[in-house]
């Protein structure tokens, strides 16, 4: 009995969608040679991070930010300040400490050389990799501070998003002098953890996102699973009602915002390792407005559906887009695809598995009510209380 | 007067004691119209009360203000000596005020038991709420309140699944999961069955005693089965306040009530 209800266990672990989606993305190396897909795939991965973050934020706490390419550049800028400060080519410009060559070329002759303030901290590797997860999440809280509690709701959200991503584009293309504007920072050193370095193209650096993607699904189900997870459903179902239990919620946005934020950091960084460079076009509109969608085509409400949402319209993205006969209707037919989800499928493509799921189990749960399975541990608390 | 306070003893052998909830001299307009209009009354610990009066005589704007939904333009709402006019929702409620709404404010998304957790807020804060929710004490609870009003057999049905009256006992456990030391009930039994109000009397009479009550109600058979003070609004103010008895007799209600046959028939 116990060793079956053992098995049911293990079978339901095996096929958890969880389960399923985290041995998908540690698969396609064994299948994978080419350095170019490799890296390509690992670049999907950074996306589906990108859209768990959103479906923490838009999904589950209702909050539909167009702007979350500012969390994701911020990210990758904090660690692409650091990997530049690194490379071969800040280390050698002769002066004592490192300095990156677009400042050097911004110096007007005959002033001394020297690193800008901002960017002193930045020549520790993992001062830029903690930056990457706490300069967007605490500008998310910022901005979620003067949002929420202002009791701004609704569209307002995320038309203020949009402009705060538009903003930030602008005052990066500007600071040119400590960003280098629309160059953005390239030509920068690889991760290196203990010496050992992350080629971009190679597969340790594939495991390592993958690994990053599949505790981020692990950490957003987490926090979708505990108390605050339920806040956040019973916020989107009736915010006001919420209030009169006590519930701070616009303390609880805030967090949700900062939490999204935060991942969108991480996904920053995994770019930055991934693409090596980081530039003012992460950090916009097209982009922000694109997660949006890959999470809309995946299902919001479904952490799994948005990370494959992401991958999937990449992919299509990159095979329409490349292939010949495609090349110059290639956008029509994603259009198509992007329609006929909406209309037929309004929560997306992961309502195609609960679906698939939906029609066997409602046999047996006839068979079995689900109130007689339940109340049984209750009568078993009851039996034991007045023993005590 | 006199009357009211012996039947209060009664109810609450605790006493003598501070109010629970002291409402002086509150007022409230929307648009110029006076809809609260110098109210005063008390509530002393432990009691059951009932709010009634004709439509628009200011009842749900009364409960409005104390919940923090409506903000009021003068006055003061102390609660347990403490001033607590004109805070928000969420502080009032943690001051320990619980409120049912006038139409049932369920999660229908959610099901009876995660309603129920959600209203579980012991402790309401954001810190509290980051790890696993299904703790055995705040299940025993859960389940303890969900057999009292009644849907311990529905706890994993989806809200949007019950029917009226059952929204209506799934708010006031909710309510009740809140613990809150007052708690304020909306019409409690409207679109109820005369089955259905008989539950929510029974429900209602026996937290006598661990929760301060006020009800807004309509149906007199309720009132009567429910509470001994009454509190009769008019026109945002108190029109009279006492037994059931001494109201049915009161002229002042009598002539409010004009030609509908007095309170009973309200």
């Amino acid at each position: 009995m116990v060793s079956e209800m053992n098995l049911v266990k293990l079978k339901r672990f095996i096929l958890s969608p969880y389960t399923l989606f985290i041995v998908a993305i540690l698969i396609p190396p064994l299948f994978v040679v080419d350095p170019f897909w490799v890296n390509r795939l690992s670049l999907y991965l950074v996306f589906s991070v990108l859209a768990l973050s959103m479906s923490l934020c838009w999904g589950y706490a209702g909050i539909l930010s167009l702007g979350h390419g500012v969390f994701f550049g911020l990210g990758a800028y904090c660690m692409a300040m650091s990997l530049k400060l690194l490379s071969p080519d800040s280390l050698t410009q002769g002066t004592p400490f490192p300095l990156p060559d677009f400042i050097v070329w911004n110096t007007p002759p005959g002033e001394a050389l020297k690193l800008p303030w901002l960017w002193v901290p930045f020549q520790n590797q993992w001062f830029g990799l903690v930056a990457a997860l706490l300069v967007p999440a605490l500008f998310a809280a910022l901005v979620g501070w003067f949002v929420f509690y202002g009791s701004v709701s609704g569209v307002f959200i995320s038309i203020i998003t949009l402009s705060m991503v538009v903003i930030l584009n602008l005052v990066i293309i500007d600071q040119q002098p400590l960003t280098n504007g629309f160059n953005g920072l390239n030509n920068l050193a690889m991760f290196n953890v203990g010496g050992f370095e992350f080629d971009p193209y190679g597969l340790p650096t594939y495991y390592l996102i993958a690994i990053a993607c599949a505790l981020t699904l692990l950490g957003t189900r987490w926090l979708t699973q505990t108390k605050a997870g339920l806040i956040f459903k019973a916020i989107q179902a009736d915010e006001q009602r919420v209030k009169y239990f006590g519930y701070d919620i616009a303390a609880y946005k805030i967090f949700a915002l900062s939490v999204s934020a935060m991942i969108a950091g991480l996904a920053g960084v995994l770019f930055v390792i991934n693409s090596q460079y980081a530039s003012p076009t992460i950090m916009d509109v097209t982009l922000s407005i694109a997660i949006v969608i890959w999470v809309a085509v995946g299902g919001r409400d479904s952490l799994i559906g948005a990370a494959v949402g992401a991958i999937a319209i990449n992919a299509i993205q990159n095979v329409l887009s490349e292939s010949e006969s495609l090349i110059n209707v290639w956008r029509l037919l994603l259009g198509i695809l992007f329609l006929l989800v909406v209309m037929f499928l309004p929560k997306g493509l992961a309502s195609l598995g609960s679906l698939l799921q939906r029609s066997p189990s409602v046999t047996t749960d006839t068979a079995t009510p689900v109130e007689a399975v339940d109340s049984q541990p209750l009568k078993l608390l009851s039996q034991v209380e007045p023993r005590k | 007067m006199a009357q009211i306070t012996t039947a209060q003893t009664k109810l609450a052998p605790r006493s003598p004691e501070a109010p629970l909830l002291e409402i002086q001299n509150l007022h409230v307009s929307f648009n110029g119209l006076k809809v609260v209009d110098g109210l005063e009354f008390c509530l002393d610990p432990g009691e059951v009360r009932v709010l009634i009066g004709a439509n628009g005589a200011g009842k749900t704007t009364t409960m409005d203000l104390i919940s923090g939904k409506t903000k009021a333009t003068q006055g003061k709402i102390l609660f347990k000596g403490q001033n607590i006019t004109n805070r928000e929702p969420h502080q009032i409620a943690r001051a320990g005020i619980g409120r049912k709404f006038q139409v049932p404010s369920v999660f229908k998304d959610l099901t009876v038991a995660e309603n129920m957790q959600v209203a579980l807020c012991l402790n309401p804060s954001l810190v509290a709420s980051v790890r696993p929710h299904l703790q055995r004490k705040d299940q025993e609870r859960i389940s303890e309140l969900l057999s009292l009003v009644g849907l311990a057999d529905l706890s994993q049905q989806p809200a949007r699944h019950l029917s009226h009256g059952q929204t209506q006992w799934l708010e006031i456990g909710m309510v009740l999961a809140q613990n809150p030391e007052l708690v304020l009930l909306d019409e409690p039994t409207a679109g109820m069955t005369v089955q259905e109000t008989r539950k929510t009397a029974d429900i209602i009479n026996s937290l006598r005693g661990q929760h301060t009550i006020l009800v807004v109600e309509h149906d007199m058979t309720f009132v009567r089965d429910i509470c001994h003070i009454i509190t009769v609004m008019h026109q945002g103010k108190k029109l009279a306040e006492g037994t059931i008895h001494e109201i049915e007799q009161n002229q002042d209600v009598l002539n409010v009530y004009l030609g509908s046959g007095g309170v009973s028939h309200a």
